[in-house]
């Protein structure tokens, strides 16, 4: 066969399928799911109840569809238990953020699902008064006065017993709240920002975190940080997250597992990051995300702005794109804080980096790069970014040059984003995504089709490094996590197209 | 450099001057004290031919030497200050040899006594009292003290062999260790009583809060009695403060000086009135959130300012009345100091492969000054030949006023090149003020004279430490090169302001104690023998508050970063409003400790022997704030230990003796160590430990003593110390990531042994005084460190380690060289100490333990009296400005050279402090 032959069959048959995914997409079906309830239904809807002497008393059993609870106070789930929420199920949580003791927060020892679906999800939220009013659209880049930001509750703090914390098609929104007293015991100190959720097995057996289709929308500090867990993170939503500094994501030593199909718009720092310890990894494989406005808040310098692993972090990282942000990946050799990324286990590329603006943009910190020098990253033969590698020194850093007049380059055609308009001015610091935003990708993006998959062949044959005994042992993606309906994790391997939106329909479901 | 062989070149002057030609006839001779505690050499003694008006003084080794003198007969009157005078008639028709031995004047006032204190003072008088002592001693006398080049207890100390200070930030001793052993298994004592501390960190006073000019003498006891208390496995220090003497007395001195960094660099200093004494949490109340306009900015607005001279004064004054029976002493003493210096600090970052990474160059400019006020009252009163009580008062006030500038060299990329690269500044004012309250009441009663004596002590001390408003903004700017074109000049980054920190400290401590020894003498079949038991009993409460609030500059209005403009443009809102109540680090915490002790002292011909046994009680607990719901909110622990001693000394002969002991002792935690608090140090998080336990330790003694020759000593001993848990200060993994924090430990049992030599001689007006001491002392430890396998995916691997106790140095080794002239009146001495390298820090991570490296500092002083009762004084420490540098004993692999450092080294500079000469410049008076 010619190739031009081929080429042609290869756009037909790819044009065929698109149209095919498309009809199937607009195939609506619901079934219903059986009911499920854990242990006793909750129905005091005033949380947590108190005994005689005025302590709370832990919750457990299924918060029930269509029901809204309030909570007044730390509600804490013991080892063992396990707190159920039935879709359509809403908390509001009554607190302003200025003390631990009116911030308050779920500490989960044991279990807890919120079992959200795409028409019933669950709800975390603020309780709304004059006192701590929610955000609205106006507030595009003013972390100072910005309501997400004002931390009104401590969010999801799992102690080393936990074993599963399942957030699916659930809203998680106004975290941040400060620490206490028992900050040391989560590795924080009093008076620090609680992350929207923490959770840590430390020394024992793994737990489990799934967060599925679900949306964290301001957030102090961090959004999800976790430590010696299996995790998949999926399908989610992460916006102005962190007001002076914080990801959407910080992923810890000793977490196995997948990121996939996130979009990150208007994070302070990165939108995903890995970071492991000395003498151990942090193995995520980071794939199909969609990353865009991040790095901007962050007051310290010599942190990355997009998709960062550090300190003995490894994993997959491909099929991402990152549009508008500080830069593009880093596989970190050193900065401030991290030290040299797992580079043994990491693998990388078919990753599209997008700046709307090459040189710097006036003020501290504002600029866009494809690829921080003097780190390990380098530009892959199926990168899409203007990147020119440099020598490899000793240490086995790269000093390349950006090609600053590369921007606008590489526009991955979002259906209804125009990335250059939303470069111009300070828009590329908007937190809030426009309403009808929509990120899948118009035909004759550069990202589709670019991706790596189950399948796939040439540039787009699923990667493999035999050398590095991680990647081979946990796999892309990795399968650690139980498969079942509501306690377990459903995963979507990656595409063929980048990103999170990809033009078959799968991945992220969510629509802005 | 110049400056010290300056010194040495007079000093041989006066010793080359000092050997005089002989005519006629010479008379000479030795002036000894005979006292109750046995013969010694009065130095300063007077020998005078009556019908010549011509005379001398007794040198360091007690000789007085009268040159031409035509042959005759002649009335020579020997006379001493405390002495009574004794005249002898002699004939000269040849050089003579005419010796003297003085008695003390109203001796039989001394009944009461079981130690000599009149003439305590006097060198000799603490040699003798170091020959007789029952058990293995060392004493300092007031006059070494004056004589010595140092202003603090502290830097005396290290003049005794075994003994190494720990010098603060300042580069001032606060803590002593003897033989190796940290601060914390030694414990100072106030005439025999225990003072507690203000400092947040140990439980023993610093000593640099003591002005040496209050002190009579020193007592540094290496093996501990059963009448001692148990927690001193290293040693004890007990200073005995000034008496009342037999005869009017007053000691002023007013001196002034400065120190040569001052000279060089002027300091910077912050208005400390300007500072919030209550935190908002204090003056508002519980509920209260704070605003930004509750925080000062005045506190923080440096000037620089150039010279200041030092400004120090004592007085000391004291009579006896009512026939003697009443004494009264009197001392009050002012420093007023200034101090600046640069501390350059790296810390060695772990990088896996056990690979050493530096982050950070840290240059802090520190700018302190001190006042230290000390008053001190003393009174006693001999009821009766057979009673005698004692009321004793003491009162110190430090405080110190620090500004740190700090500049941070932020090493990893963006430094691609020496003048590139992140640069982070701050500002910090920290005041601290400390007081020390101490009253004691004691008796000493004969209640069957010659058979039973009884002596008791009650005690009430309160100790005080503030830290209010301690203050630092930090902004971060530096140097960047353009990522498009990384070779082109770079660009200066705006200075982004951050973080900015204000906490308030307080902590109360309250001692209450009583103690009582009852001593029964008899003698059965000729063999004497003393019997004593006692007990004691110590309540010690302590209130510990803190208070910590974030501040976090507000963005601006279009969103981007606040830009450092000086603090008075500085917008901030605070980040926790409420303050950090409910916290560990506000606790209440005490300790009650009964002990009891029986003790046998008996002498079988030329065998002393002391044996005993005494238990000690300990009950402690603490209650902090943090809620019910948290673990270790309150804590009791209670143990009982069981101390046995027995000591032996031999008497070859009279001039030597042969000693051999042993004991078991303990150390305790600090209230502050088992309290499970948790905040930010100078440079780590620092976190305490409920967990700790108590050390406990077997302690063997040897030494043999030659005494050749009045005044002057041969001593040469061996240790030996097996301690299980000691406590030393390490990091620990805190189980989230990498993180680690800085913690009091039990790292195992360590064993300790060692050799000291003490060797005095004098010869004429030279004097030679040298001490060194050997000492090794192994712990093993396991650390982490990780392996690389294909250039990745690290290992995690934990390796035995094996390194001393922390702060012990194997060789310490100190000398003087003394020149004293009575005729003319002149002292000099030069001292040296050497401490040999020693580790400050115990790391977590295989090989990366901090070593301070071995400094040698050289000191001289010098005193000339004239008129009558007044001299002039020079001091100088730090002669040569010894470097203090500490080093992990690995290379870093920075790609581009890290500021400060040597890659020919092949080792990593962590941190390097220069403190500069102190010179000192004074007059005195005494009557």
């Amino acid at each position: 066969m010619k190739k031009s032959t081929f080429l042609t069959c290869l756009i037909i048959g790819a044009t065929a399928a698109f149209y095919s995914c498309k009809k199937s997409g607009t195939e609506t079906v619901e079934i219903s799911k059986p009911l499920f309830v854990v242990g006793s239904s909750i129905g005091d809807t005033i949380l947590p109840k108190k005994d005689a002497n005025g302590n709370s008393i832990p919750l457990k059993g299924t918060m029930l569809a269509g029901k809204t609870y309030h909570v007044m106070s730390d509600v804490t789930i013991n080892a063992g238990d396990t707190l159920y929420l039935q879709p359509g199920a809403k908390v509001v949580i009554h607190g302003d953020g200025k003390s631990p003791e009116t911030s308050p927060a779920f500490y989960v020892n044991g279990s807890l699902v919120s079992n959200g679906s795409k028409t019933a999800p669950n709800w975390f939220t603020v309780f709304e008064t004059p006192a701590t009013p929610k955000t609205n659209s106006s507030y595009k880049d003013d972390a100072a006065n910005d309501p997400a930001f004002k931390g009104y509750w401590g969010g999801f703090q799992c102690g080393p017993s936990a074993k599963l914390l399942l957030l699916r098609w659930t809203h998680v929104e106004y975290t941040g709240g400060p620490w206490g007293a028992n900050a040391p015991d989560y590795g924080a100190k009093s008076g620090d920002p609680r992350f929207a959720l923490y959770m840590n097995s430390v020394t024992n057996a793994l737990g489990s975190l799934i967060v599925e289709d679900s949306w964290f929308m301001g957030s102090k500090d961090d959004g999800i940080r976790p430590q010696n867990v299996y995790m998949s993170i999926m399908r989610n939503t992460f916006t102005k997250i962190g007001a002076g500094g914080g990801e959407a994501t910080n992923i810890k030593d000793g977490v196995y597992g997948d990121m996939a199909y996130n979009l990150t718009y208007g994070i302070a720092t990165n939108g995903l990051k890995t970071s492991g310890a000395a003498g151990k990894v942090c193995l995520v494989n980071i794939y199909n995300n969609t990353v865009i406005n991040c790095g901007f808040r962050q007051t310290k310098t010599t942190r990355n702005g997009s998709i960062n692993t550090e300190t003995n972090a490894g994993g997959f990282i491909y099929n991402n794109i990152i549009a508008n942000s500080k830069s593009g990946l880093r596989i970190t050799y050193q900065s401030e804080k991290g030290k040299p990324s797992d580079t043994l286990n990491t693998s990388y590329g078919n990753n599209l980096t997008y700046i709307g603006r090459g040189n710097p943009m006036g003020g501290a910190e504002q600029y866009m790069i494809f690829i921080e020098p003097n780190q390990f990253t380098i530009k892959k033969s199926t990168d899409l970014n203007s990147y020119v590698n440099g020598s490899i020194t000793a240490n086995g850093t790269n000093i390349g040059v950006n090609t600053a007049s590369d921007s606008l380059k590489y526009d991955p055609l979002f259906a209804n984003y125009d990335l250059a308009a939303n470069s111009i001015g300070r828009n590329y610091r908007n937190s809030v995504i426009p309403t009808g935003a929509d990120f899948h990708l118009r035909i004759g993006s550069p990202a589709i089709g670019a991706g790596v998959y189950i399948g796939g062949s040439g540039k787009n044959a699923l990667p493999a490094k035999a050398a590095a005994p991680l990647l081979v042992q946990y796999g892309f993606p990795q399968r650690k996590l139980s498969t079942d309906v509501v306690f377990g994790a459903s995963i979507t391997p990656p595409n063929k197209d980048l990103g999170a939106f990809p033009t078959d329909g799968t991945g992220n479901q969510h629509k802005y | 450099m110049q400056r010290s062989l300056y010194f040495i070149y007079i000093f041989l002057i006066f010793s080359i001057a000092a050997i005089g030609q002989t005519q006629s006839y010479t008379i000479r001779g030795v002036v000894t004290q005979n006292s109750a505690q046995g013969k010694g050499v009065l130095t300063g003694a007077t020998v005078n031919v009556k019908k010549l008006s011509k005379g001398a003084s007794a040198a360091l080794d007690g000789i007085y030497v009268i040159k031409n003198i035509p042959a005759g007969t002649y009335t020579l009157r020997c006379s001493f200050v405390g002495y009574k005078y004794r005249d002898t008639t002699i004939t000269v028709n040849g050089n003579r040899v005419i010796d003297f031995s003085l008695d003390e004047q109203n001796s039989d006032l001394n009944a009461v006594q079981i130690a000599g204190r009149r003439n305590a003072e006097s060198e000799a008088s603490s040699k003798k009292s170091e020959q007789l002592s029952a058990n293995i001693v060392n004493i300092i006398s007031a006059k070494a003290i004056q004589l010595s080049p140092d202003i603090t207890v502290a830097n005396v100390l290290q003049r005794v062999s075994g003994v190494s200070v720990e010098r603060s930030g300042g580069g001032e001793g606060r803590y002593a260790i003897i033989r190796g052993m940290d601060q914390r298994y030694n414990y100072t004592l106030i005439n025999g009583i225990k003072i507690p501390s203000p400092d947040n960190k140990s439980r023993y006073v610093p000593l640099d809060i003591f002005p040496a000019e209050l002190v009579e003498r020193i007592e540094v006891s290496k093996t501990l009695t059963p009448d001692k208390e148990g927690d001193a496995i290293g040693g004890s220090i007990n200073m005995v403060m000034k008496n009342a003497p037999d005869r009017p007395y007053i000691n002023a001195s007013l001196s002034t000086g400065y120190n040569q960094n001052l000279l060089n660099r002027g300091y910077d200093a912050f208005p400390v009135n300007a500072i919030n004494k209550k935190s908002p949490y204090e003056v508002k109340g519980p509920s209260y959130l704070a605003m930004p306009t509750d925080f000062t900015r005045d506190n923080l607005k440096y000037t620089h300012k150039n010279f200041r001279p030092n400004a120090m004064a004592s007085l000391s004054a004291g009579d006896r009345f009512f026939d003697n029976r009443l004494g009264l002493m009197l001392s009050a003493s002012y420093q007023n100091t200034y101090k600046t210096y640069q501390n350059v600090f790296s810390p060695a970052e772990f990088q896996d492969g056990g690979l050493l990474y530096l982050k950070h160059a840290y240059v802090r400019n520190y700018s302190t000054e001190v006042t230290r006020t000390g008053l001190n009252a003393k009174a006693d009163y001999r009821i009766n030949e057979h009673n005698k009580i004692s009321l004793y008062n003491f009162y110190a006030i430090l405080d110190e006023a620090q500004t740190r500038m700090t500049t941070d060299t932020v090493l990893p990329a963006r430094r691609t090149r020496p003048g590139t690269g992140q640069i982070i500044y701050s500002g910090r004012s920290r005041f601290q003020r400390q007081t020390i309250y101490n009253s004691t009441l004691q008796g000493e009663h004969a209640l069957l004279p010659e058979h039973l004596n009884f002596s008791w002590s009650g005690v009430y001390s309160k100790a005080t430490s503030k830290i209010p408003d301690w203050a630092e903004y930090t902004y971060d700017g530096g140097f960047y090169a353009d990522a498009a074109t990384p070779n082109a000049a770079p660009y200066t980054r705006p200075n982004i302001t951050q973080e900015f920190n204000r906490a308030w400290w307080a902590n109360h401590d309250r001692d209450l104690s009583g103690y009582g020894n009852l001593a029964f003498n008899d003698k059965v079949k000729s063999v004497p023998y003393t019997f004593t038991v006692g007990g004691m009993y110590r309540d010690k409460h302590r209130d510990n508050f803190y208070q910590n609030y974030t501040l976090r500059p507000e963005p601006n209005s279009d969103g981007t970063p606040q830009i450092w403009s000086g603090i008075d443009n500085f917008r901030w809102s605070v980040y926790n409003p409420a303050g950090s109540p409910g916290e560990a680090n506000n606790y209440r915490s005490n300790e009650k400790i009964t002990a009891g002790y029986a003790m046998l002292k008996f002498q079988l011909k030329k065998l002393e022997t002391i044996l005993g046994m005494r238990i000690e009680n300990t009950d402690q607990d603490f209650n902090t704030d943090v809620p019910v719901t948290l673990g270790a909110k309150t804590g009791k622990i209670s143990y009982s230990d069981q101390l046995p001693s027995v000591h032996f000394k031999y008497l070859l002969n009279d001039k030597t003796n042969l000693r051999l002991s042993y004991y078991g002792a303990v150390s305790r935690p600090g209230f502050f160590e088992i309290v499970p608090y948790s905040f930010q140090g100078e440079n780590w998080t620092e976190k305490g430990n409920p967990n700790l336990l108590h050390t406990t330790s077997n302690n063997f003694d040897v030494r043999y003593e030659l005494f050749p020759k009045l005044n002057e000593q041969f001593l040469i001993g061996a240790f030996y110390k097996r301690l299980h848990n000691p406590i030393e200060y390490g990091f620990q993994f805190t189980g989230v990531q990498s993180q680690t924090v800085y913690q009091p430990n039990n790292f195992g049992d360590a064993t300790n042994y060692g050799l000291e030599l003490v060797f005095e001689k004098y010869i004429r007006m030279l004097g030679l005084r040298v001490n060194y001491t050997y000492t090794n002392s192994s712990i093993t430890t396991s650390k982490f460190t990780s392996m690389l396998t294909n250039g990745g995916g690290a290992q995690t691997v934990y390796i035995d380690e094996k390194r001393p106790l922390q702060g012990q140095s194997a060789h310490i080794a100190n000398a003087a060289l003394l020149y004293k002239n009575t005729g003319i009146g002149l002292d000099m001495q030069l001292t040296w100490q050497y401490t040999g390298k020693r580790i400050v820090l115990v790391a977590p991570y295989y090989g990366f333990d901090y070593w301070q490296k071995a400094t040698n500092t050289f000191d001289f002083s010098a005193e000339k009296k004239f008129a009558a009762h007044f001299s002039a004084f020079a001091k100088v420490q730090n002669i040569l400005n010894a470097r203090y540098e500490v080093y992990v004993y690995k290379p870093a692999i920075n790609a581009a050279l890290a500021p400060y450092q040597n890659a020919a080294l092949g080792k990593t500079l962590t941190e390097r402090s220069l403190y500069g000469q102190n010179y000192q410049l004074g007059l005195r008076y005494i009557l």
